[in-house]
């Protein structure tokens, strides 16, 4: 088996992408191998050993309740179906009493925890529902859907791609706690920054869980770099994506950090000599900072990333392919101290959740004569569901994505 | 050329991006000998807005650098894939930048990828019209693709200019203190702000993306089954 084929089969102490029907979450095998989901037990032992992909199903043990191990099931075909025996014209006659479901939530719970399979379970509510049969064919396949969510018995592991850790990411984070990027405002970025496998890139994040480094260490082949300058506040989980990727060794060396601060510190010594010294937050009313920020958690030295030892002079000594700034501060300041360690011709991309901050920092580049091609967008994004028939938009819609400032970095006045 | 790698000079035979402003932008050939039309060799010279530009007084020059045109000036830059599609005559149906960055993304390539057009793994369509996306979708349902998701992505671009406002004063507020930071005389209800514009007529479409999954199945060969990871490295 080739190193290649290695890495698609499942090892303890990979990070996995757990797909229980609409839910995905990222889950770190253990050598338990124990998932909790929910009320559910779920052990995870017949997985390893597996290639990445495969489906499961959750087979109750006999002993415990509500817990559940696994066993490779990649025959779709076996999976649940049930069938449906004729239809109504109309939804009109149905009211909704609570009385169409002859079943108690006890006895359904009963049923549940006996270790009845989800195909059974439901079986069972739709022979104790009143009404399933007069549902229009519309309304059965709805109902349905909602009930094989509740009682799926299936789960799928899958191999974490930027796709799915943008998505898990993006569904769990809330602003101003954390960034979330959305995967259209994502897959933008990497394509406005005009990514080359090869190339020398300086990112700023903070507050994406990491999710700009593991999608550009994704990107590079083996020649490229990557730098990532962080800042002294940083949130929680700052690498979860990165190490949600199961990236070599040899990848993350790719990889340089910087502290934002000592570049900040070495451009001051050319110029005014400032009097602050800045180890930790810009001193100004540490208390009111903190409680003003409660989002921003002060990372124990320890686990406080470092400045790799080459990190600063490898940034003095090279020119880079591209700046992308991801993060919850206004970013102006130090974009423009970055901004000539870029090659000429190169772009540099900037997100912000707040339009209002990009505005400033575009009206203000504007004015300069060493960036051109500025451009301020945000996307309209739009799922649709595409049935027969019933074929249009999604009816709610997500504005989320934020905002992308970007522009070309070239040669001022001769 | 390429544009998969960067480089610093330009040279004879390089394409380049002539950038005078966002709606002047011209890719470039950069040969020093053209033909007319009578089949001579002359000096290739490109006509501009802001005037003449000597083609070969570029080689040498730095990508992103400044260069001179009778009556003003223009940056030469190296021609990204997103200069490209900006500066592409729209001859055909052609696809920008917001849905090609979500084609690569949600179809998970990197370095190394092998992209078929159709096959098995994760597939994305692109189609304009909304009745393609029906049949595509159809089809794959009928042969055992999953996770179907279609998606439309639409750019919205805005302009940052200073615009002014007249505002009205009212008792509680009196004329001097609202027009206290105007520096225009006379005007003691003008207020100057940073405003964010839309484009006036943005592309309101271009296509639908629609994604999916090919599952593994058991029955399936090994080699087959992996054909989005088997294409790394």
């Amino acid at each position: 088996m080739t190193a290649t084929n290695l890495e698609n089969i499942i090892a303890r102490g990979h990070y996995l992408i757990i797909n229980k029907n609409e839910t995905y979450l990222i889950h770190q095998i253990s050598n338990k191998a124990i998932l909790k989901l929910g009320r559910d037990v779920i052990d995870l032992k017949a997985a390893i050993g597996q290639p990445f992909s495969s489906t499961y199903k959750l087979e109750p043990m006999p002993e415990k309740k509500r817990h559940y191990s696994l066993v490779i099931c990649n025959d779709s075909q076996a999976r649940n179906q049930w069938s449906t025996n004729g239809c109504g014209t109309d939804n009109k006659l149905i009211t909704d009493d609570s009385s169409s479901q002859l079943l108690s939530t006890d006895e359904i719970i009963a049923l549940k925890e006996s270790g009845e399979s989800g195909q059974n379970i439901v079986e069972r509510l739709l022979e104790n529902s009143k009404t399933f049969q007069l549902k229009t064919e519309y309304a059965q396949e709805k109902y349905l859907k909602k009930k094989a969510r509740k009682y799926c018995d299936y789960l799928t592991i899958f191999k974490p791609s930027i796709r799915l850790i943008t998505d898990v990411l993006y569904k769990q984070q809330t602003l101003p706690k954390t960034i979330a990027l959305r995967f259209d405002t994502l897959a933008q970025i990497l394509c406005r920054v005009n990514l080359d496998p090869g190339g020398k890139y300086l990112l700023y994040e903070n507050g994406s869980q990491g999710l700009l480094q593991a999608a550009l260490l994704n990107q590079l082949h083996d020649n490229g770099c990557l730098v990532h300058i962080f800042s002294s506040t940083s949130e929680q989980n700052a690498l979860r994506a990165v190490k949600a990727m199961n990236f070599s060794e040899t990848k993350m060396k790719q990889m340089l950090t910087v502290s934002l601060n000592e570049i900040l510190n070495t451009k001051n010594e050319d110029n005014v000599p400032e009097e602050k010294d800045d180890k930790d937050v810009p001193n100004c009313s540490d208390e009111k900072k903190r409680k003003s920020d409660e989002a921003y958690t002060q990372i124990k030295k320890k686990h406080r990333p470092i400045t790799s030892t080459d990190g600063l002079n490898f940034i003095r000594s090279n020119k880079f392919d591209g700046l992308i700034v991801v993060c919850r501060e206004e970013p102006t300041e130090f974009v423009k101290i970055l901004l000539p360690y870029l090659s000429l011709s190169r772009p540099f991309v900037i997100y912000s959740a707040y339009r209002e901050v990009l505005v400033t920092i575009y009206a203000e580049f504007k004015m300069r004569r060493d960036v051109v091609f500025l451009r301020l967008t945000d996307n309209f994004m739009r799922y649709h569901q595409v049935l027969p028939n019933r074929t249009h938009p999604d009816v709610t819609m997500d504005d989320g994505g934020g905002f992308l400032f970007s522009g070309l970095f070239v040669a001022g006045t001769k | 050329m390429s544009f998969n790698c960067y480089k610093d000079i330009i040279e004879e035979g390089d394409t380049v991006i002539l950038y005078i402003n966002p709606q002047a932008m011209y890719a470039i050939q950069a040969q020093s000998v053209i033909e007319n039309r009578k089949g001579e060799k002359i000096e290739n010279v490109m006509q501009t807005k802001y005037g003449a530009l000597k083609i070969s007084s570029l080689f040498g020059k730095q990508f992103g650098s400044k260069v001179s045109l009778s009556n003003g000036w223009a940056h030469v830059l190296y021609p990204t894939p997103e200069l490209w599609t900006q500066t592409l005559p729209h001859r055909t149906q052609i696809i920008y930048t917001p849905d090609i960055s979500l084609i690569m993304f949600m179809l998970e390539l990197k370095p190394g990828s092998i992209v078929v057009e159709s096959g098995g793994g994760r597939i994305c369509t692109f189609s304009p019209c909304i009745e393609q996306v029906m049949r595509t979708c159809q089809t794959l349902l009928d042969h055992g693709f999953v996770q179907l998701k279609t998606v439309e992505c639409l750019e919205k671009e805005y302009q940052v200019l200073n615009r002014t406002v007249t505002t009205f004063t009212t008792a509680s507020r009196p004329l001097s203190a609202s027009g206290s930071q105007n520096t225009t005389e006379e005007s003691g209800n003008e207020k100057k702000f940073l405003a964010c514009i839309p484009s006036a007529s943005p592309r309101g479409h271009t296509g639908y993306l629609t994604t999916a999954t090919f599952p593994i199945e058991t029955r399936l060969q090994p080699e087959e089954v992996e054909v989005e990871d088997a294409c790394e490295k």
